[in-house]
């Protein structure tokens, strides 16, 4: 992680203000800062979400393809991850220096859509066992304001929101099996998200946790536990993070303030993702050029 | 490719432009807090962002010092979904590496180095999309990037590729353009003094040929210095209005 | 050029303009003093164009110029023993302790002053003439006696005669240029002869490096861009990070081109003991900073290559406590008298030149400032978290909108905000309203 130092005298500071529920900024333990989604950015894609948070900013492009099934789910299809912390962000990221947080990005976000429930794969399936859509979400992170996670999840259910696939007609000719691809640009078909989750990171400053950590409340904490959490309140993947250790009563807090902000952040991303769809195609799209 | 011809009988090529037209350019300074300078550029369906840190310390190696001239680092990377086809590797292959060495052989040409000696300039370009031009756009964005960040240079860096399609010499050549096999030519200039920093030319091209298909693309760049000149110019005007009221 | 080009005439506190009514002044004074050739003590005071609360000092100094003959000696003897190479910053100190020092008069040698007048005459006549070359607006005056008055004729006539055609330029032209644009003009008086910051010369026309603003003083021309890295300047206060601890220095990352150095023997020691640093104090130097402090520093010196030396010989600098600190572009930030604001609202803001803010609850005893030795654990007081929350938030929007920032505006931004939850000010639209706010009442009640 891009590292800031602080002092000891700031660090104090920081944590007795968490204890307080009066953070830095004013907000309190389980207040998410200003939030900016737009999508269908990069034309090329079959979806794509741009996210800013504060000062984290993340671009998802999604990317579907034909290919092969795994063998051993041959009716389902398939989903991969890729993230690719970009120089942009922060110097050290240069070259390979942003790998190690690349890897488990992209480990939470497989571990957190691998339950069956989230997403309904089975509809991804075009031939059974033969050929199915393989769905790249190819995360870019742009700049890097603490939370990054969080950030990436949301926009990963954002973009996977707007992608859309071209309906196939398979048809059966004598063993041989033909694929055509619709050629309408609106026959498409959408991906179900209501059921994906979103990640929680709960990082613990002193006796009490905060959600939304900035980067300076970042460099304070020890320990972060990260909770995939549905819109039902279903803790799909959970992972504790950090040098620090958790006793079993916090994890226990922690868990539940992760499902409470959890269900409350699904379903207030998932009113503004069905408005804005209601809007239609915008006129013009702005992007970075706001 | 059957059907479709890259300059039709009209004199308009596949996306309806003349053949001296360029695309639509939009472009922004100043797009994220964290860095020195950055700035977001789209030609056509090219969209590049590029970011500049900098001058700052040398991290790292202290071997690389140059006691009388700024360091300049650039870093080319294209996102994975920025192609039609989904690229494995967003950097470290062969293209990137080779595009990283153009930009840093421009910017070295462009800045005045021995004004910040000891230091580093990190120059880094993202693309977003890409739809042929994406040197060029990455240039005239890190240009931008560097204008940004206050960091002091001779000119712009304008940069333009042009080809030479039956018998027209096109500029600002896209991607179905680019892949179609024909002559390339692509030229970085510092627009006022006319000089060129970069030229860089694919497959053949009749020498005869050669002088139009140059002129096209220093005119292209001089048509892309005045569209950067007024984007900068009302950055400065929006940015110093608020700080002239005291 | 099809630039829009604005003139001027008001008086801003900045470069140039200040200096020229001041120059007004003293060229009114200077003119008196000749003509009464009988007066025995001629009195000559350095100007330098960065500090403006020396502009307070001189009508002081107008009074106590005595005392500033004794104090001088005090001074000069004193220090010359650790810092001799440092004559140019004497003058700068001078002025910066003369009005607490002015009193020490009775302890000097008089012997002194005698050899170090004639190496500081010959050091200053040249002076002048390189500042005149590379810095507008400075006004080098020198205090001597009678006994003297010969060598010092021609530098007088030569001074007079300069400051008549500077003063002249009362105005400052305003220009927003990008680079490669010529710096020429057709109702222009003079021909640019010098280049400043910014610009280059090529086939013996000027030409902008950089998009801003320009400012022209005579035959000096400079671009300064809208966001920079800190440039330091001798005087300014900085807020600085520790990044590492080395040889009988500590190196502090100050947002500059490169990073800053903070030495041993410009700290002030635990107690306020003034004596030569031991190794015992090179040993211990983690114990007073480490890798990751904060602290407040007055820029010392800035080396050739740009890098600045930092010092905190002063109680008012040193080690920061608990509060935060928030990034901006140096740009936005003025340049004033302090840059130490205790807000009535009960927090202290200092706001570092380059860029770097800092927050704090104000300290109960303010008189006894202790440079940071003692660092208090104690949780803050969730009111004045509040209030400290509030002007980050403030300030952050400040810097978004790209506004000045010095104490009445982010006072102004803090009023405003009063009716909406700390929280809220972050959002966009808040933040617009408030900064429209505060600006309407800026321009309302003209501050600067």
């Amino acid at each position: 992680m891009a590292e800031i130092h602080l002092s000891d005298a700031e660090k104090t500071f920081i944590i007795h203000g968490v204890q307080d529920n009066l953070r830095e900024d004013g907000r309190g333990c389980e207040d998410y800062r200003h939030l900016e989604i737009e999508t269908g950015l990069v034309s090329n894609t079959s979806g794509s979400a741009k996210i800013r948070l504060a000062n984290t900013e993340i671009l998802v492009g999604v990317k579907a393809e034909l290919g092969e099934p795994y063998p051993e789910k041959p009716d389902k299809g398939r989903l991969e991850f890729f993230v690719d912390c970009s120089a942009n962000a922060t110097p050290e990221f240069e070259g390979r220096g942003g790998e190690e947080l690349a890897t488990e990005l992209s480990s939470m976000l497989a571990r957190a859509y691998q339950c069956p429930s989230c997403l309904d794969l089975r509809k991804l399936s075009v031939v059974e066992g033969k050929q199915c859509w393989i769905i790249y979400v190819d995360v870019l992170v742009l700049e890097y304001g603490g939370n990054l996670f969080d950030a990436a999840s949301i926009a990963v259910k954002a973009a996977l929101f707007n992608t859309s696939i071209p309906t196939l007609t398979v048809s059966h000719d004598e063993g041989h099996v033909e694929i055509d691809l619709s050629d309408d640009p609106y026959d498409v078909q959408r991906i179900e998200v209501t059921a994906a989750p979103c990640i929680v990171t709960l990082s613990k400053l002193g006796h009490s946790h905060v959600v939304d950590a900035s980067s300076k409340e970042e460099a304070c904490c020890l320990a972060r536990l990260m909770l995939g959490v549905t819109e039902k309140g279903t803790v799909t993947a959970m992972k504790k993070e950090g040098s620090g250790s958790l006793d079993t009563s916090s994890v226990e807090d922690m868990l539940q303030t992760g499902r409470r902000v959890g269900q409350a952040l699904n379903k207030s991303l998932m009113e503004v993702l069905m408005s804005d769809d209601k809007v239609g195609k915008k006129q013009h799209l702005t992007g970075f050029l706001r | 490719m059957a059907g479709l011809e890259l300059l039709s009988e009209q004199g308009f090529r596949i996306d309806g432009r003349k053949p001296s037209e360029l695309r639509r350019i939009r472009c922004k300074l100043g797009v994220f807090n964290q860095a020195d300078g950055s700035a977001y550029i789209e030609q056509g369906n090219t969209k590049v962002l590029a970011a500049v840190y900098g001058p700052h310390e040398i991290r790292g190696s202290r071997s690389k010092i140059l006691h009388d001239r700024v360091l300049v680092n650039c870093q080319y990377s294209m996102a994975t979904f920025s192609t039609g086809e989904r690229k494995r590797r967003p950097r470290g292959d062969r293209k990137s590496k080779e595009m990283t060495m153009h930009l840093q052989q421009t910017f070295n040409a462009a800045i005045l180095t021995n004004l910040h000696p000891r230091s580093q300039i990190d120059i880094f370009v993202e693309v977003l999309q890409s739809d042929g031009g994406n040197y060029c756009a990455s240039v005239n964005a890190a240009t931008l990037a560097l204008i940004d960040a206050g960091i002091p240079m001779k000119d712009y860096v304008c940069a333009c590729a042009a080809s030479y399609v039956s018998d027209t010499p096109i500029v600002d050549i896209n991607y179905l353009e680019e892949s179609s096999g024909g002559a390339e030519l692509i030229v970085a200039t510092l627009p006022k003094s006319e000089q060129i920093v970069f030229l860089e030319q694919n497959s053949r091209l009749h020498e005869d040929n050669l002088g139009p298909v140059l002129d096209l693309a220093v005119k292209g760049c001089k048509d892309i210095h005045a569209v950067l000149d007024q984007a900068v110019k009302d950055h400065v005007a929006e940015a110093t209005a608020g700080s002239s009221i005291e | 050029m099809g630039l829009a080009v604005t003139y001027v005439t008001k008086n801003i506190h900045g470069m140039g303009i200040y200096w020229s009514c001041n120059a007004a002044t003293a060229t009114a004074t200077t003119t008196t003093t000749t003509t009464t050739t009988t007066t025995t003590t001629r009195y000559y005071y350095h100007h330098h164009h960065h500090h403006h609360h020396h502009h307070v000092y001189y009508y002081y100094f107008y009074y106590y110029c005595h005392y500033y003959y004794y104090f001088y000696h005090y001074y000069y003897y004193y220090y010359y023993y650790h810092y001799y190479y440092y004559y140019y910053y004497y003058y700068y100190y001078f002025y910066y302790y003369f009005y607490y020092y002015y009193y020490y008069f009775c302890y000097y040698y008089y012997y002194y002053y005698y050899y170090y007048y004639y190496y500081y005459n010959y050091y200053y006549y040249y002076y002048y003439y390189y500042y005149y070359y590379y810095y507008y607006y400075y006004y080098y005056y020198y205090y001597y006696t009678t006994t003297t008055t010969t060598t010092i004729h021609t530098t007088i006539q030569t001074l007079e005669h300069l400051s008549e055609t500077r003063s002249g330029l009362m105005m400052k032209k305003i220009l927003k240029v990008t680079p490669q644009t010529p710096e020429t003009d057709k109702d222009d008086l003079f021909t640019f002869e010098y280049e400043g910051h910014g610009t280059f010369m090529e086939d013996g026309k000027h030409f902008a490096s950089v998009a801003g603003v320009v400012e022209r003083v005579n035959k000096l021309i400079c671009v300064t861009p809208i966001k920079t890295r800190y440039n330091g300047e001798v005087g300014d206060i900085v807020v600085g990070r520790i990044l590492e601890v080395g040889m009988k220095r500590w190196k502090v990352d100050t947002h500059s081109k490169l990073d800053s150095v903070l030495m041993l023997s410009s700290v002030n020691l635990p107690g306020g003991e003034l004596r030569r640093r031991s190794e015992e104090d090179e040993k211990l130097m983690r114990h007073y900073l480490k890798e990751g402090d904060l602290i407040s520093a007055e820029v010392q010196s800035v080396f050739s290559d740009g890098s600045l030396s930092l010092h905190t010989r002063s109680l008012k600098y040193g080690k920061l406590g608990q509060g935060t600190l928030y990034q901006v572009s140096p740009s936005l930030i003025k340049r004033r008298k302090t840059h130490f604001h205790n807000l009535p609202c009960g927090a202290t803001v200092i706001l570092g030149n380059n860029g770097y803010v800092w927050i704090c609850p104000t300290e109960g005893d303010v008189t006894e400032q202790s440079g940071g030795y003692e660092q208090n654990f104690e949780p803050v007081v969730r009111a004045d978290r509040e209030v400290i929350a509030r002007l980050g938030n403030c300030l952050l929007a400040l810097a978004d909108h790209k506004m000045m920032l010095f104490d009445t505006s982010i006072l102004y931004t803090y009023e405003a905000s009063q009716k909406f939850p700390v929280k809220d000010i972050m959002k966009p639209e808040v933040m617009t309203e408030i900064i429209d706010l505060a600006r309407q009442r800026l321009e309302r009640e003209g501050a600067t």
